[in-house]
């Protein structure tokens, strides 16, 4: 029998030729591309995994896709099933063997990358490089090797329908990304591209993700079994009338039907199912919004749209919010003048309406978004002229900034980040809000900068930002390298910089310093000396506001547990915080699955009476999270909460 | 005889056209359920617009197989060729089905957007306009594409290959794909925002894109029996795919590997002193702003340091155009006690340097040196920071720092290296690890180590001798990031080098330079 199965392991090999061949293709060239674009003796291979994990993990899926298409169904149509129906082989054996040679297949490709990877790391060795993480590559190959073998499981079935998997694959993929992006729990454990994260440095542990695995081996061992149903009843001729049905549009119209609805059936009972093991009531934890949301609402008739039309904006609105927001109308386009007043913006830059959405949700920590002519403002029933003029004037400016730089600044937005929300922020305190009314951003920012300096270099990287600490410093920290150009270049600098980054002629899609760079030498500026009063400004600030500053430290350590479906996270504080702390000052803490997760995804906790914070247990699948502890303070920062650095820490059992 | 070809299309693939609609129709009003919930996007016409970038190429994918590749692949068209009837009639009902369907698919999804937008958007006419022309016209071009590259049967997908590279490769290079059409139609940024301005243009750009597809269909369609349609209608083999499918990735990542070079953009700092010798530039920049302030300190750092570069240029062998131009900021918050730093992110030729130069710990020497190690870095794309050449460098740092050093100053550096040599000791394998002899007896020891083994050649061996090692092993331009620079380092060793250079062995220099180092402290014995 294991004679027999060699032989078919062997025929298969065979048919599998130009696969392979394909397979050593792709090395080859990866090995090439890497001798004309890299120094091979300064390319570690930890280095490179973190680089391409994701990268490689998509291509590992596609390469099964190229393998397993066809694979079950070529034989059928080129009739050579009915020959090896005539062989003492089972379809079972048959399944098995093209199962299996897939997956090695495309794991000897794998397994060759490593091995070209450890030559690179041998010839990369320093004295004082780091050693060679042989217990990772382990794992990294290991779970490379199990998601191998669980895409095949799952692609062979779906590859029974042929052309039409094209379209399956995609619409699959599509469905886990929805279900990911909304945030359904425990979507982590069926999402096969979430299994391989990489321990932040090279010295931290990595533990394999067993519960992740079960639930996937689960998954792709009942489409393995399904696979093989479908395998073993195909049959090597048709029968009249079942290939007829298959092949008539209804046949199709059913399989396709089957295949659609069973993809969205599953996907809805996961999500019902995942909810429905959320217990709420069990959370005795308020989660913090920073303001409130205008969520929607039943159509009724108070809550019917209108629009309003001024000159230079279209507002659309709900009937019950015409009387409050009537004020603000009036004033709108004057509030528009200014703001083009101040960046000199000539008239085609400020022709046609902007759009101002009352109407339509906003995200929770939102009090207005801009994009190209449109704006999306809430206005509760509590916020004030004054504060809805600002929030108008801020938004203005970003779709002022979009116009006369030709939305060449949202082609490298994370670079661009800072400059959008600090002169947008720089024109709503100066023009928009009285004097002194940026204390609590001063108050802020001199916090920040005491816990750790901020750099111009992670300003224009927002990825950076988002990483180490709070992407908000953007706000007040960009508002003071504004303050700073304007020191240094007068009140000019915003028209010149934004003329020149919407130049005909400038390079495109520029990153971090470079942009700035560029953009500032075509202005005539030096971005060097915009950088020297930054640093200045931000030590003056510090200066300023140093008894604040002691009185609040930065909590960088801490203990995390999972503990009663609960993260429990007991952080380090220093002996007699609460004395030192100003009177109304509170700490918070905010939590993330990983490095990578949307904002949307992290949860807020108040300090509990046992100096601890908790939030559900229920987005934190991974051993490992990211928690930030910050400040509240009654005074100054109620509402915008300053937190220092992310930490990285391991769940303990 | 026009209704029963319209009959027979539709027999045949009634169930395509209604499954893509169904799908494209749900998959829209699931993306405007999540884009109008999460409260984070533009709006739900900007998840349409994200859905007909990406659901019309695929629709039209599926109806261009449908009504022209299949017919090709089951020979059905030899059936149709033989009946008593234009070609061209049988290729306008295609066209006409394809391009009616995929205007239905598009004006579909828009209408739901509406629909769904009822209680956020005004959509006036002119505004329904703009986002019903844009996404036909997106549409219509995809299905002309995909029409006409259906003829091309089996190659088609070779096609489709090379177009997802090309089109990476665009998106990953500086074209500015969302500003060209079709594209620009459906740009996520734009669509759905617009709502006065007529994408003219674009439309009139898309227009002749669609109208060229539709004379290419006739052209491929009505060609006679035994044409490359025909011929090249028949299905691909799995050997024949496999192998087309590899060539052009190759391919693909080839020609991205050309253009992925970053590219290097001038330097400046404009207003800021500047003093040039003999084809060496330094500019200073002075931290304070005022433009009235006196400049003189900034001249005179600027005059000598672009001497001094330029003789140590020459006697590096260093040619004068590959030589950086040299930017010098004032920072006054340098922690370190030298006050000089440095930023290594400029792609061009230039040297960026920031030093406290009005700080009492700064020094003019270390600037040059400094600058100088540098330049070497920026010659080499930094291989010299490889440790086992990382040592010359900063014994070749020393040199010129200690050239015109005061006595005190050489005699504590002396000192440094003493101390380190005593406690760490010194060998062969030191400067091969010369990383972790940096960390083990502090970096600033080792680098008066390494200063002292230089001018002990340099003593004893003369100064033509160091000039003769240094450019054998550090001098060398490389200016890509490539295996070349990789082979050059292993097929110039550093050992061999010296003793080409000297004439006596690596391993025999370094007894003699911990002797010489050891001979200052008995120096300093013998001296109370």
């Amino acid at each position: 029998m294991i004679r027999r199965f060699f032989a078919i392991l062997w025929k298969e090999w065979k048919c599998l030729q130009p696969f392979y061949f394909l397979l050593l293709a792709l090395f080859v060239v990866g090995l090439l591309v890497v001798q004309a674009l890299e120094f091979m003796d300064e390319y570690p291979i930890w280095d490179a995994l973190a680089e391409a994990t994701g990268f490689s993990v998509g291509q590992t899926f596609v390469l099964c896709i190229v393998g397993v298409l066809g694979l079950l169904t070529r034989e059928k149509d080129e009739g050579i099933l009915t020959y090896l129906d005539g062989l003492p082989v089972s379809r079972f054996s048959m399944y098995l063997a093209k199962w299996l040679l897939v997956v090695i297949l495309v794991f000897m490709l794998d397994a060759a990358w490593m091995i070209e990877g450890l030559v690179y790391e041998y010839l990369s060795k320093e004295s004082d490089s780091q050693p060679t993480p042989w217990q990772h590559l382990g794992t990294y190959l290991f779970l490379h090797t199990f998601l191998i073998g669980y895409f095949v499981s799952i692609l062979m079935p779906i590859s029974f329908l042929r052309f039409w998997s094209l379209l399956v694959i995609p619409a699959g993929w599509m469905i886990l990304s929805i279900l990911e992006t909304i945030g359904t729990p425990y979507i982590t454990w069926i999402n096969p591209f979430a299994l391989i994260q990489l321990p932040e440095k090279i010295d931290d542990p990595w533990v394999i993700p067993w519960k992740h695995m079960a639930i996937l081996s689960i998954i792709g061992g009942f489409a393995w079994f399904i696979g093989l149903c479908f395998y073993g009843m195909m049959s090597a001729i048709s029968g009249r009338k079942s290939r007829e049905f298959m092949q008539s549009s209804w046949g199709k119209a059913l399989t396709g039907l089957g295949i659609f609805g069973g993809l969205l059936i599953l996907a809805g009972l996961f999500v019902g199912l995942s909810y429905s093991m959320v217990q709420n009531d069990a959370l005795p934890l308020e989660t913090v919004p920073i303001s409130g949301a205008d969520l929607r609402e039943p159509l009724e008739d108070e809550n019917a749209i209108e629009s309003a039309i001024s000159e230079k904006f279209q507002f659309v609105y709900r009937r019950k919010m015409a009387q409050r927001i009537a004020p603000l109308l009036k004033e709108a386009d004057d509030i528009f003048n200014q703001v083009a007043q101040f960046l000199q913006a000539p008239p085609p830059a400020t022709a046609g309406r902007v759009v101002v959405d009352f109407s339509s949700p906003l995200g929770s920590h939102n009090a207005g978004q801009a994009y190209w002519k449109k704006i999306r403002m809430s206005f509760p029933e509590e916020l004030q002229l004054a504060e809805a003029r600002a929030i108008l004037g801020h938004e203005v400016t970003h779709v002022l900034i979009n116009n006369l730089t030709n939305t060449r600044l949202e082609e490298s937005f994370g670079s661009a980040r800072w400059f959008h929300e600090g002169l947008a922020s720089y024109v709503e305190f100066t023009i928009f809000r009285g004097k002194n009314a940026s204390q609590d951003y001063d108050h802020w920012l001199a916090l920040s900068s005491t816990w750790g300096e901020v750099h111009f270099e992670e300003m224009v990287s927002n990825g950076l930002m988002i990483k180490n600490r709070d992407p908000n410093i953007a706000y007040p920290a960009g508002m003071e390298c504004i303050k700073a150009a304007i020191d240094v270049y007068g009140e000019e600098f915003p028209a010149k910089i934004l003329t020149s980054i919407g130049r005909p002629d400038a390079p495109r899609k520029l990153e971090g310093l470079e942009l700035w760079r560029d953009a500032c030498l075509a202005a005539g500026y030096d971005l060097e000396r915009i950088r020297g009063r930054f640093r200045a400004r931000l030590k003056d600030l510090r200066e300023e506001h140093k008894a604040t500053c002691e009185s609040m430290p930065e909590i960088t350590k801490g203990k995390v547990i999972r503990q009663d479906g609960q993260i429990v996270i007991t952080p380090e504080l220093p002996e007699g915080w609460q004395d030192k702390a100003p009177t109304d000052a509170t700490l918070i803490c905010r939590v993330r699955p990983d490095d990578f997760a949307e904002p949307g995804k992290w949860r807020y906790s108040k300090l509990l009476d046992d100096n601890t914070f908790a939030v559900s247990a229920l987005d934190f699948l991974k051993p490992r999270l990211s928690f930030q502890v910050g400040w509240r303070n009654k005074n100054w920062c109620e509402t915008q909460p300053i937190f220092g650095q992310w930490v990285e820490a391991p769940l303990e059992p | 005889m026009t209704g029963v070809l319209f009959q027979k299309e539709w027999q045949r693939n009634w169930f395509t056209f209604l499954w893509l609609g169904i799908l494209i129709w749900l998959i829209v009003l699931i993306t405007c359920y999540f884009y109008n919930a999460g409260g984070t996007g533009a709006g739900v016409f900007s998840g349409i617009g994200m859905g007909l970038m990406i659901l019309m190429p695929i629709s039209s994918l599926f109806l261009g197989h449908a009504l022209v590749a299949s017919e090709f692949q089951s020979k059905t068209q030899l059936f149709l060729e033989g009946l008593p009837l234009p070609k061209w009639r049988m290729i306008t009902m295609k066209l006409f089905l394809a391009f009616a369907a995929t205007i239905f698919y598009a004006v579909g999804c828009i209408l739901i957007g509406w629909l769904y937008a009822q209680g956020s958007e005004v959509v006036t006419p002119r505004f329904l306009g703009i986002l019903l022309s844009s996404a036909c016209g997106w549409a219509l071009f995809s299905m002309g594409f995909f029409f006409v590259t259906g003829f091309l049967g089996r190659y088609r997908f070779l096609i489709y290959l090379l177009l997802v590279l090309s089109i990476l490769l665009l998106i990953s290079s500086s074209v500015p794909m969302s500003r060209f059409p079709p594209y620009a139609l459906i740009d996520y940024s734009r669509f759905g925002l617009e709502r006065e301005i007529w994408p003219i243009s674009n439309l009139r750009f898309t227009g002749i894109f669609i109208v060229g597809w539709v004379v290419a269909a006739y052209i491929l369609g009505l060609a006679k029996e035994g044409s490359i349609s025909t011929m090249l209608g028949e299905k691909m083999s799995y050997r024949e795919k496999m192998f087309i499918g590899g060539a052009i990735v190759i391919g693909g990542l080839a020609i991205s590997s050309v253009f992925s070079q970053p590219k290097p953009e001038p330097f400046s700092l404009p207003g800021a002193v500047v003093e040039e010798w003999d084809g060496v530039e330094v500019a200073i920049s002075p931290e304070d702003p005022d433009p009235d302030k006196p400049v003189d300190t900034e001249v005179a750092i600027a005059g000598k340091l672009a001497r001094r570069l330029a003789e140590q240029r020459d006697w590096l062998g260093i040619p004068p155009v590959n030589f950086p131009k040299i930017f010098i900021v004032e920072k006054t918050d340098i922690e370190e006690k030298e006050k000089i730093d440095w930023d290594e992110s400029l792609t061009d030729n230039s040297i960026l340097m920031y030093a406290g130069y009005r700080e009492p710990e700064f020094s003019e020497n270390r600037l040059l040196s400094w600058t100088l190690s540098q330049v070497m870095r920026k010659n080499s794309m930094k291989r010299v920071g490889r440790e086992h050449r990382w040592w010359i460098i900063c014994g070749l740092e020393g040199l010129w720092e200690m050239e015109q050093a005061d006595p005190e100053t050489i005699r504590e550096r002396e000192k440094l290296a003493v101390e380190a040599v005593k406690k760490h000791g010194l060998t062969l394998n030191n400067l091969w690890d010369w990383s972790k002899y940096q960390k083990d007896v502090e970096w600033r020891s080792a680098d008066a180590v390494a200063w002292m083994g230089m001018r002990h050649l340099m003593q004893s061996r003369g100064k033509d001798i160091v000039q003769s090692f240094a450019r054998r092993t550090v001098t060398r331009r490389f200016t890509r990031v490539d295996g070349r620079a990789v082979v050059w380092d292993y097929s110039n060793p550093v050992a061999p080098a010296f003793k080409a250079a000297t004439g006596i062995t690596l391993e025999e220099y370094v007894k003699q330079w911990r002797e010489y180092i050891l001979s200052f402290e008995s120096e300093k014995e013998t001296k109370p």
